[in-house]
C-alpha cells in the first residue's frame, strides 16, 4: 500500500482524527445553538410584532370617520352596501336562476335579466348595484353557483337635508367636495389622523358643534318665513359666544347631499359663508361699539339729527326721520344713518379703520368649512367712506363674520375664533381675543336689549328669554344704485342678555310687503318675528332658563287679556 | 449505555414532535376562532352602523314634527311654562292626585281608566 503512512504510530493519527471530529462536532454545535437561539428569538420575543408588521403592510384603508353632532346624533355614515353580480358560464340552470333571482328581489327585470345572462361567452355582470343586507343574505341562501357579492362602502347622510351645509357632501369615491367632509380629506388631515384607532380597525366619529334640534328649529323657521314673505332665499346661524361653537346654521336654498348626481346651483351654496352681504343698519352696532371704546361718546350723548348730513356732494338721511337731537340710545333704537354717520366722524378715519381691523373685519374670516370669502371694504378710505360705512353702506361682511364680531361686543369684549367642531371652553380660551373693553360690551348690552323692549326689534321680545337685538334692513345694489324695492333684511340679536351666550342672526333676502306686515318690508316686520320664533323654539333646548322682569310679568298679564293672534 | 441514551433521544424527539402537532394543531384551531370571531365582530359593527344610520334617519326632526303635528296636540313650549324647583311647591295640588297602595298596584294604570 503506496500511501500507507511512513510512520509506525497509529495513536497520533488517531488522536488528531479525533480532534477533527470534535472540532467538527463543536462547529455543529455552534451552527445548531445559533440557528435555536434565533428561532427562540423570532417565535418566542419578537413573534408578535413580526406578525403586527406583516399584517400592516396589508391592512386596509381606515374607514372615514362618521360626522356626529353634539349630542351624538349620526348625520353622517359608511355603510357597508353590497352588489350583487354572475358569472354567468358557471349557472347550470339559467331558467331556473332568473325565477329565484325575480322572486327574490321583485324589481328585478325577468326579461332583462334572461338577457344579460344567456350572453355568450359573458364571464361577468352586475344583478343589482347597492343592494340592502335583507336582499343580499336572501339572494346568498339561494345557493345559486355563479351568484355572489361584492361590498362596497357608501356614505349616506340620514338627516338629510338638515345641517347640509355644515357637513357637505362626498363624490363617488368617498372623497369630500364640501363643508366638513372637504375639511376631513384636506386641511383636516391630521383632525382625521387623530380620529382613527389603527388597532381595531375603526375611527371615532367627528363631533360637530351643531345641534341637530336647533339646526332644524332654525331651517323650519327661516323656510317657513321665506314662503310667508315670498323672500327669494333665507339663511340664519345660531352661535355660542363664549366659546365660538357654530350650533346651527341653515343657507336656503340648501340641498340634499344623498343626491345621487351632485349638480347643485349657484343658489345652494352657503351663503352665510361663501356670500358676502351689507348688513345694513346691523352694522352700525360695530360704529357704536367703536365710539364707546374710543370715549368719544357714552350713553347719555347727544347728536343733532334735524338735517341731512352733507359731505360733498352726497346727503346722508335718515329712514326713520325723527328731525330732532336725539341721544345715543335713541340713535340705536331709532337706527339713525345721520347720528351713527357723526359719531364714526368724531372717531376719524384712522381710528375707524384700526378698529375694524382690531376685530378682524380686514381680513377673511377661515373656519373648517372651505367655503368663506374675504369682506368687501370701501376702495379708498375717505370722510364720506367713513361717514357710509358707519351704518353699513359699502361694507359687505359674510354673514358669520358679521356674527361672530357683535357676538365679541356682547361677549364682555372676548371674540373666539368660531368653529363647526365641538370645543371645550378651556381650548376656546386660548383662542379668544379681548376686542373692547368689559364697559363698552356693558353699554352694548344694554343698548340690544333696549332696541328690543322698545325699538325696531321688539317682535324678537320672547318673554322669559331676554332677547336683545338689532335689525338692519339693506337695500340690495342693483345695476350699481341702492335699489327701493329689492331689500335684504336681517337680524343679529342675543340671549339671554344679562349674561349673553347665544347670537342669533336672520336674514331674508328680497321679503315683499304683505297685507299682514301693513305694507311693510322692513326688518322689523319679517326678520324680527321669525328670529323671535325661532329663539322661543330653541332657548328651552339650550337650556336657557327664563326669567321675568316686572316689564315682562305686566306684558304677559296685557297678553292674558287679549289673546294674541297666532301667526 | 449509548443505546439507551439513543434510545431516550428517539422517544423524547416522537414525543416532542407529538407534542409539537398537537399544539399547532390546536393554535390552528384557536387561530381560526378568533378570524371567525373577529369576522363576527366587523359584521356587528357594520350592522350597529347601518341601525345607528336608520335610526337617525327614523328621528330627524322633520318627520318626528310632522308626525307629533298629525298625533299630538302639542305647542311649542312657552317660558312661562318652565317653573325652578323652589317654585315647585306651591304648584302641587293640595291632596294627593294617587295613592299608591290604596286602589291596587299600579297607580298608572287607574289614572288610564279614569280618563277613558
Amino acid at each position: 500500500m503506496a500511501f500507507e503512512p511512513a510512520s509506525k504510530s497509529d495513536a497520533p493519527a488517531t488522536l488528531a482524527g479525533q480532534n477533527r471530529i470534535r472540532l467538527i462536532g463543536i462547529c455543529f454545535t455552534i451552527a445548531f445553538l445559533a440557528i435555536a437561539v434565533q428561532l427562540g428569538n423570532l417565535t418566542i420575543l419578537k413573534g408578535l410584532t413580526v406578525e403586527d408588521d406583516a399584517l400592516a403592510q396589508h391592512q386596509p384603508r381606515l374607514p372615514r370617520p362618521d360626522i356626529v353632532d353634539r349630542n351624538g346624533v349620526v348625520i353622517a355614515t359608511d355603510i357597508a352596501v353590497a352588489s350583487l353580480y354572475a358569472d354567468p358560464r358557471k349557472i347550470i340552470d339559467i331558467d331556473d336562476a332568473v325565477e329565484s333571482l325575480t322572486a327574490t328581489i321583485p324589481d328585478l327585470d325577468a326579461k332583462a335579466l334572461r338577457a344579460k345572462l344567456t350572453q355568450p361567452g359573458r364571464a361577468f355582470a352586475w344583478l343589482k348595484r347597492q343592494v340592502s343586507p335583507e336582499e343580499r343574505d336572501a339572494v346568498y341562501n339561494l345557493g345559486i353557483p355563479g351568484v355572489g357579492y361584492v361590498n362596497e362602502r357608501k356614505r349616506v347622510y340620514p338627516m338629510g337635508r338638515i345641517a347640509a351645509h355644515t357637513v357637505g357632501y362626498v363624490d363617488v369615491d368617498s372623497k369630500g367636495i364640501a363643508g366638513i367632509e372637504k375639511y376631513l380629506d384636506d386641511q383636516g388631515a391630521l383632525y382625521t389622523a387623530s380620529l382613527a384607532e389603527p388597532s381595531t380597525q375603526t375611527t371615532m366619529s367627528a363631533k360637530l358643534s351643531t345641534d341637530i334640534r336647533v339646526q332644524y328649529a332654525l331651517t323650519d323657521e327661516v323656510s317657513k318665513a321665506i314662503a310667508k314673505f315670498r323672500a327669494a332665499a333665507g339663511g340664519g346661524i345660531v352661535l355660542d359666544i363664549t366659546t365660538g361653537e357654530i350650533v346651527a346654521l341653515c343657507s336656503l336654498p340648501d340641498f340634499n347631499p344623498n343626491q345621487e348626481e351632485k349638480n347643485f346651483t349657484k343658489q345652494q351654496a352657503n351663503m352665510m359663508t361663501s356670500g358676502v352681504f351689507e348688513l345694513g343698519s346691523v352694522i352700525k352696532a360695530i360704529t357704536f361699539a367703536m365710539a364707546f371704546d374710543y370715549g368719544v361718546t357714552d350713553l347719555n350723548g347727544r347728536y343733532d339729527a334735524r338735517f341731512p348730513l352733507v359731505i360733498g356732494n352726497a346727503r346722508i338721511n335718515d329712514y326713520h326721520a325723527e328731525r330732532r337731537v336725539l341721544t345715543v340710545p335713541e340713535i340705536f333704537k331709532f337706527s339713525s344713518n345721520i347720528g351713527s354717520a357723526k359719531m364714526a366722524l368724531d372717531v376719524g378715519m384712522e381710528g375707524h379703520q384700526e378698529f375694524l381691523r382690531r376685530v378682524g373685519l380686514f381680513d377673511r374670516l377661515t373656519t373648517e368649512v372651505p367655503e368663506s370669502a374675504k369682506p368687501l371694504l370701501p376702495r379708498h378710505w375717505s370722510k364720506l367712506a367713513t361717514a357710509t360705512a358707519a351704518f353699513g353702506h359699502g361694507f359687505a361682511v359674510q354673514p358669520l363674520q358679521g356674527i361672530s364680531v357683535i357676538g365679541g361686543l356682547l361677549n364682555n369684549g372676548i371674540m373666539t375664533q368660531p368653529t363647526f367642531l365641538q370645543r371645550d371652553v378651556v381650548e376656546a380660551d386660548v383662542l379668544a381675543k379681548r376686542i373692547v373693553k368689559p364697559e363698552t360690551s356693558e353699554k352694548m348690552r344694554y343698548l340690544f336689549r333696549l332696541n328690543v323692549e322698545e325699538g325696531t326689534a321688539s317682535k324678537a321680545d320672547v318673554l322669559g328669554y331676554r332677547v336683545g337685538g338689532k335689525t338692519g334692513t339693506a337695500e340690495k345694489v342693483v345695476g350699481g344704485r341702492y335699489s327701493k324695492e329689492k331689500l335684504l333684511n336681517s337680524f343679529i340679536g342675543a340671549f339671554p342678555m344679562d349674561n349673553p351666550r347665544y347670537a342669533i342672526i336672520v336674514m331674508l333676502d328680497e321679503p315683499k310687503a304683505s297685507p299682514e306686515t301693513y305694507g311693510f318690508a322692513t326688518a322689523g316686520w319679517n326678520a324680527v318675528p321669525t328670529a323671535g320664533k325661532i329663539i322661543e323654539r330653541i332657548a328651552p333646548l339650550l337650556g336657557v332658563i327664563p326669567k321675568f322682569t316686572e316689564k315682562d310679568l305686566e306684558k304677559l298679564a296685557k297678553l292674558a287679556k287679549t289673546p294674541a293672534k297666532d301667526g | 449505555m449509548h443505546k439507551f441514551f439513543n434510545a431516550c433521544l428517539v422517544i423524547a424527539a416522537l414525543v416532542s414532535a407529538f407534542f409539537l402537532y398537537s399544539l399547532e394543531h390546536s393554535t390552528r384551531g384557536l387561530e381560526r376562532q378568533i378570524a371567525k370571531l373577529k369576522n363576527g365582530i366587523m359584521d356587528e359593527r357594520e350592522t350597529i352602523k347601518v341601525l345607528g344610520a336608520e335610526w337617525s334617519s327614523l328621528t330627524r326632526p322633520d318627520r318626528l314634527q310632522k308626525l307629533a303635528q298629525e298625533n299630538l296636540k302639542l305647542r311649542t313650549v312657552s317660558a312661562s311654562q318652565f317653573v325652578t324647583e323652589s317654585e315647585l311647591a306651591a304648584r302641587v295640588p293640595a291632596e294627593p292626585v294617587l295613592l299608591v297602595n290604596e286602589k291596587s298596584k299600579d297607580p298608572i294604570a287607574d289614572i288610564l281608566k279614569e280618563m277613558q
